[in-house]
């Protein structure tokens, strides 16, 4: 299946690279979240737990970033598996793009899924991936454009700059994978219902 | 294929012992069974895993067909086979008899329950489409004695999920007292007698002493964002006399502006033309009950 | 004649209630599920979620950990003590590349459902529990799932061993030889060359199968004494014995195979030799414990039933006067994996390709095969074994014929059947016996087509849309050596015990195993017949390796065929003994013929003073055999075998009548008639039952059931919401007539039918659907056959139109 969509989040562009890549942000972010953690250089695992009306389960998944142009994209590649649920992998690209004090993010992802996950029924599993990314981007958003400014914003900057330095370098990436690659989890776990 | 480990269960004779069993698990951990129908499959499947099944066979003021004043009360327990064999039941409502008729089969008409149907709100039921076209709203309870109505419309949220709260109880859908001149109609199509719909649709109409439509409500089952209003067809619909042209002219327009999904069942092309061949079957009947025919 | 037939009494013909259904619908019956011995555990298979994955590592350690799990086993466990297939007792003795395999998944997955781990626990929700917590690390592959492109120098292997997709392939006309083959595919070409007509066209039908009420499984005992018994849901035990003989290395006076006395259908899918029999008697003999798997219906979905997905590309070459002349056909089948044993999945299109030329005469043809491996779950065999796709094909394609040159298609069929038989078809099929036109006259009696013509013209004024469609076909009466020697390596006869006790009462005993076609009626309904006596009075003993004589099994109606042709001349001969013996104690000189078998009584025909109770001279000989004449011993049990000399036949004909909603595409069968020559009739009520049958069987498949892979391999059908079967209520009355010939083969003129018999259904129905919807210029060539479908192809051809 495949999600393909955009928002437009109203913060610059290299607050929500940062923010994309802030572990603190995503796990709230990111509906269910209970656990992020790097296993590896662009590698990480997260465990989430989601629910859909009365159908819930607890995802474990493992997600590998690459192509990472700072800050603008990034490719990530990730697999979950969600016990007697079943499985998926998910490809995803994002895109950001600036407009004006503002950003578009894009995102791209094409995910597939197996055992009773695709077995119960493909329009369901689409819809319900598609509202809990919604869900994730406006709680992303309200994360992001609703951060107030003040003395914490240099630190921040500062953070920010180190950690995209860090990125662009090939130092240490312990926050960048986590963006896409949350989302990819997102996706996956969401899809675990 | 056979459930994960179920640590308890309860069979409450009350609604206040329902809610009190509920109450002493977390959100999520204890489910209600009604009818069986979906609840035992996802329990199957391992989709489900409560910790406690709290079982409501016994709850009697869960039972029940209620009338006043033209007023329809269905208690949540109250079995499709009911329901579909309530000769009282209003032409304004035959909806409901039209959709409960064919359910599944006869063993599930049985056992199942038009409040575990509202509750479970999958995307592939009848039930749901049918209570937001005419207009149905949810009575729930919960534990501090509490109750609240909510309407169709705000009730059922998208694919598996509605308005009640972890912590409530469906104790009845209720329909308002139906104004003269009013009537109602649901089918469903599959690709097998009474399967699950593919596309289903229900109708309900009010005329005028004039003969002319004053009111409509459409709603459709089967689509993948859940059921549904058709606004685009209810609009058409009004003022018209809902002769055949009327009728093929709102299908159209509902058709033309609903997203329909392509799966196993059908593409997304074909379930537009479910709408219009079904809907205007339904509709034709609505308009003629409504006529008192 | 056979002088047997004589002596046939009222029972032969009488609509009998069946023995076998008080106890079944009264919760007597037994089946496999409801046997349980002490001590016994639950066994579950892990299956892979992957189409096509290699196996990285499993980890078991937590699920041997949970209380309750006794044993896990998976294919690196097993590797080593088990022997893999292929072994040659399930083997055909047909060219193939036959892919290596354990009964558990050893190097790579190969399809969504394949056993990779075999948990043993107390109880079946401990194994269920325990089955989540064995984690398998799969790499993924890619999927082959298109037969066209697995068969692409490029493709990559499902089994890399083989070095091709391409597991069976052979032309079947033209002899053996490739330049007999080449020749004969010269001829035929210039016969396309100098037609009048050619209809050249690719007919696909998907992957569907018939689906029995009663899943699998399997219960294995293993004890020092006795070795290992094996309670099988299956229709062929002797021949699941000597595969666990061979392939567990079990000595063969230690193996005891039994199907349960009752089975909730096989129809095909429960003939295979399948991987799950060796991993439950493996761990039954491992742990000396009972221990029993039963199937959930996912997992039967999951893993059997498939069949049919087949597309051919046919031409037919035809004069205008309608005399068709040649067939060519190039079919590929989806095979799945192929890893089952005894057919291997391309043994069925093998006989569709076979039977493709049906009941009509052609020149010549050129009729060639190619079976793909795919990523799928292995083809298993299904009522109409092989050739409901290749039936569907050359019905449709004669039909178009027909239209083409503008004639009634009744018409057409009717001036190229087989005007008389025996008949050796353009595939080297023999046709024993039969009268087509007979049967085929019959139909279009009941059918009155030229009514139906004026209704059709009369409605198509209202503007509605009536439509008839015809088709045949020939169907195999059992499987004789000749054929099931070379199809699957085993024989073809039938054998029958007949034992009779001091009481009068007469015991039956045969190797086969029926699923509920009612053989336990039939078997005494003959016996009955022939003795004089009530068939109540006979009891039949089916499935048990340890009890029974060796049987091929119950697949392509054998019984009605083999089975009951090897009762028969059991029961003749000794009838001939018991009259011996009588003529000898009455002090006369007569034989059998001499003698009558009626209302319990022997009756010497010369004098009716001269006569015994059936009891009493049964108990003479067995009980006293004091003053016996000359060389004869007492004791009255006697095993038959029966061979017919040549293959066998039945064949019917069907009629379809529906009505078409233009706008909806929806359509409904109005009327259903068919005709029948199923030889002498044992019961009517079975034999009405077995057409009712397999006429919903083949409805089914052609309209609603579908397994569905999507592009990842994974399989979608998998419960009764998406795989759909007909109800009751979708399926119309079905008219059943008969114009029988007896087969001049057997003791009683039977035959064995109704295993072919769904082949015929998709050609009539869609037949019909073409014809209602003629003026629109619709032709089918696909199935399923589903109302979205034909609102597609009649928005086509009106876009084209316009």
């Amino acid at each position: 299946m495949e999600l393909k969509d955009q928002i437009r989040i109203d913060a610059p562009r290299e607050r929500v690279f940062a923010a994309l890549n802030d572990a603190e942000v995503l796990r709230q972010a990111i509906p269910g979240c209970e656990a992020i953690e790097a296993t590896a250089d662009n590698e990480f695992t997260a465990t989430v737990s989601a629910k859909v009306g009365p159908l819930k389960a607890r995802f474990n998944g493992q997600v590998t970033l690459s192509d990472i142009v700072p800050p603008e994209s990034y490719t990530l590649a990730g697999e979950g598996r969600g016990g007697p649920a079943g499985h998926a992998k998910v490809r995803s690209n994002v895109r950001l793009e600036p407009d004006g004090n503002a950003t578009v993010l894009h995102y791209d992802v094409r995910a597939d899924i197996g055992g009773k996950l695709a077995q119960l029924g493909g329009s369901l599993v689409q819809k319900t991936a598609e509202k809990l990314a919604a869900e994730f981007f406006r709680n992303f958003e309200e994360l992001v454009a609703g951060e107030a400014k003040g003395g914490d914003q240099a630190a921040t900057a500062a953070e920010i700059e180190t950690t995209t330095a860090g990125a662009a370098v090939g130092g240490k990436l312990t926050w960048l994978w986590l963006a896409g690659g949350a989302l990819a989890l997102a996706v996956i776990a969401w899809l675990a219902l | 294929m056979y459930p994960a480990r179920i640590e308890h269960y309860e069979r409450p004779q009350s609604v206040a012992e329902a809610l009190a069993a509920l109450g002493r698990f977390e959100p999520g951990d204890a489910i209600f069974l009604a009818g069986g129908m979906s609840a035992m499959q996802a329990m199957k499947s391992r989709m489900l895993q409560p910790r406690c099944v709290i079982d409501l066979q016994d709850v009697a003021e869960l039972q029940g067909v209620t009338r006043e004043h033209g007023a329809l009360r269905l208690g949540a327990m109250t079995r499709y086979a009911a329901i579909a064999a309530d000769a009282a039941i209003p032409s304004a409502y035959q909806a409901l008899r039209d959709a409960a008729a064919h359910v599944g089969d006869r063993q599930v008409r049985n056992r199942g329950t038009i409040g575990g149907s509202v509750s479970w709100n999958y995307v592939a039921s009848c039930m749901p489409a049918t209570v937001l076209g005419l207009r149905g709203a949810m009575l729930l309870a919960a534990a501090d004695g509490s109750t609240r109505r909510v309407v169709a419309d705000d009730f059922f949220l998208g694919p598996l999920e509605t308005a009640r709260r972890d912590d409530e109880i469906l104790l009845a859908v209720e329909f308002p007292a139906p104004p003269a001149h009013c009537g109602s109609a649901y089918a469903k199509w599959g690709l097998i007698k009474d399967a699950l719909p593919v596309v289903g649709i229900c109708v309900m109409v009010g005329l005028d002493d004039d003969d002319k439509c004053v009111s409509a409500r459409i709603a459709l089952s089967g689509l993948a964002d859940g059921c549904q209003r058709a606004s685009a067809g209810e609009a058409s619909l009004l003022d018209s006399e809902g002769d055949e042209q009327a009728i093929a002219v709102a299908m159209d327009a509902i058709a033309e502006s609903v997203e329909t999904q392509s799966d196993q069942s059908a593409d997304a092309d074909y379930r537009r033309q479910l709408i219009r061949s079904v809907g205007r079957e339904v509709a034709a009947r609505a308009f003629a009950r409504a006529r008192g025919q | 004649m056979s002088s047997v037939e004589k002596q046939a009494g009222d029972w032969l013909g009488a609509r009998l209630t069946r023995k076998e259904d008080l106890r079944l619908v009264t919760g007597q019956g037994r089946y496999l599920a409801d046997l349980v011995l002490p001590g016994m555990l639950h066994a579950l298979f892990v299956r892979s979620e992957y189409a096509h994955a290699r196996i990285k590592s499993i980890d078991a350690s937590e699920a041997l950990a949970l209380p309750g799990v006794v044993a896990v086993y998976t294919g690196a466990d097993i590797k080593d003590s088990v022997k893999p297939m292929p072994q040659s007792v399930v083997l055909p003795n047909l060219p193939a590349r036959y892919p290596t395999f354990w009964p558990l998944a050893t190097d790579k997955v190969k399809f969504h459902g394949e056993p990779v781990a075999l948990i043993v626990a107390r109880d079946k929700y401990v194994a269920e529990d325990a089955a989540e917590l064995v984690y398998v690390d799969y790499e993924e592959l890619p999927v082959i799932l298109d037969p066209e492109r697995a068969l692409a120098a490029d493709s990559p292997l499902v089994h890399e061993e083989d070095g091709s997709n391409e597991i069976f392939a052979m032309t079947l006309t033209g002899g053996e030889t490739p330049e007999g083959q080449a020749e004969n595919a010269a001829e035929v070409e210039k016969i396309f060359q100098a037609a009048d007509v050619v209809v050249s066209e690719r007919f696909r039908v998907h992957r569907t199968g018939i689906t029995p009420m009663e899943p699998r499984g399997v219960l294995c005992d293993w004890n020092d004494a006795d070795g290992l018994t094996a309670w099988i849901t299956t229709q062929r035990p002797h021949i699941d014995r000597l595969a666990l003989i061979d392939i567990l290395d079990i000595p063969g006076e230690q193996v005891r195979v039994i199907a349960p006395r009752d089975q909730g259908g096989g129809f095909g899918v429960k003939a295979p030799f399948y991987r799950e029999n060796i991993m439950i008697a493996y761990a039954a003999r491992a742990l000396k414990r009972p221990v029993r798997w039963v199937e959930s219906r996912y997992e039967s979905l999951m893993n059997v039933g498939q069949e049919r997905d087949q597309i051919n590309d046919l031409e037919i070459a035809a004069s205008k006067d309608g005399k068709l002349l040649a067939v060519r056909n190039h079919g590929l089948a989806d095979n799945g994996v192929g890893t089952t044993g005894v057919y291997w999945g391309f043994v069925m299109p093998f006989l569709g390709a076979v039977e493709l030329p049906n009941a009509y005469t052609w020149e010549r043809g050129d009729v060639r095969l190619r079976v793909a491996t795919t990523n799928k779950a292995s083809l298993t065999p299904s009522r109409a074994f092989g050739h409901f796709p290749t039936r569907f094909a050359l019905e449709r394609a004669i039909d178009m014929v027909a239209h083409r040159i503008g004639m009634e298609p009744a018409e057409l069929r009717r001036r190229n059947l087989v005007p008389s038989l025996p008949y050796t078809s353009v595939t080297n099929e023999y046709y024993d016996s039969g009268d087509f036109l007979r049967v085929w006259d019959n139909l279009l009696e009941r059918a009155d087509l030229p009514a139906f013509r004026a209704e059709q013209a009369a409605a198509r004024k209202q503007g509605r849309h009536l439509g008839i469609g015809f088709a045949c076909g020939v169907e195999l009466s059992g499987v004789a050596s000749e054929l099931l020697v070379p199809m699957e390596n085993q024989p073809g006869y039938g054998a029958a015990t007949v034992r009779l006790d001091p009481r009068g009462k007469v015991m039956v005993f045969g190797g086969d195993a029926p699923g509920g076609q009612g053989h336990e009626t039939t078997t005494a309904q003959v016996v009955a017949s022939l003795f004089g006596i009530d068939p109540k009075d006979v009891v039949v003993t089916t499935g048990d390796t340890g009890t029974t004589p060796f049987g091929a099994g119950s697949i392509g109606a054998r019984a009605g065929s083999y089975f009951v042709s090897a009762v028969a001349n059991a029961c003749q001969e000794l009838q001939d003994k018991i009259t011996r013996i009588l003529a000898h104690d009455l002090q006369i000189e007569a034989s059998r013929q001499h003698f009558e078998f009626k209302d319990g009584e022997v009756v010497y025909l010369g004098d009716s003073s001269k006569r015994k109770t059936f009891r009493d001279i049964v108990e003479r000989i067995i009980m006293h055999p004091i003053n016996m004449p000359e060389g004869e011993v007492g004791g009255l049990e006697w095993t038959a075998f029966f061979e017919a000399a040549k293959p066998m036949i039945c064949f019917n004909a069907d009629c379809c009548i529906v009505e078409v909603d233009v706008d909806s595409g929806n359509f409904e069968i109005r009327r259903w008639v068919t005709s029948e020559d199923v030889g002498t009739l044992i019961n009517p009520n079975i034999v009405d039952g077995q057409m009712h049958g397999a006429i919903v069987q083949g409805l089914s498949n052609a309209m609603f059931e579908e397994f569905v892979y999507d592009e990842q391999g994974q399989q979608l059908s998998a419960d009764f919401e998406h795989y759909k079967l007909a109800t009751a209520a979708d399926v119309p009355d079905i008219e059943i007539t008969y114009a029988p010939t007896p087969c001049p083969h057997t003791p009683l003129g039977t035959r064995g039918i109704g295993e072919g018999r769904p082949s015929s259904v998709p050609g009539a129905l869609t037949n019909a659907v073409c014809d209602a919807l003629a003026p629109f210029g619709v032709e089918l060539t696909e199935l399923p056959l589903r109302p979205d479908r034909v609102w597609r192809a009649l928005q086509a051809a009106r876009g084209e139109r316009r």
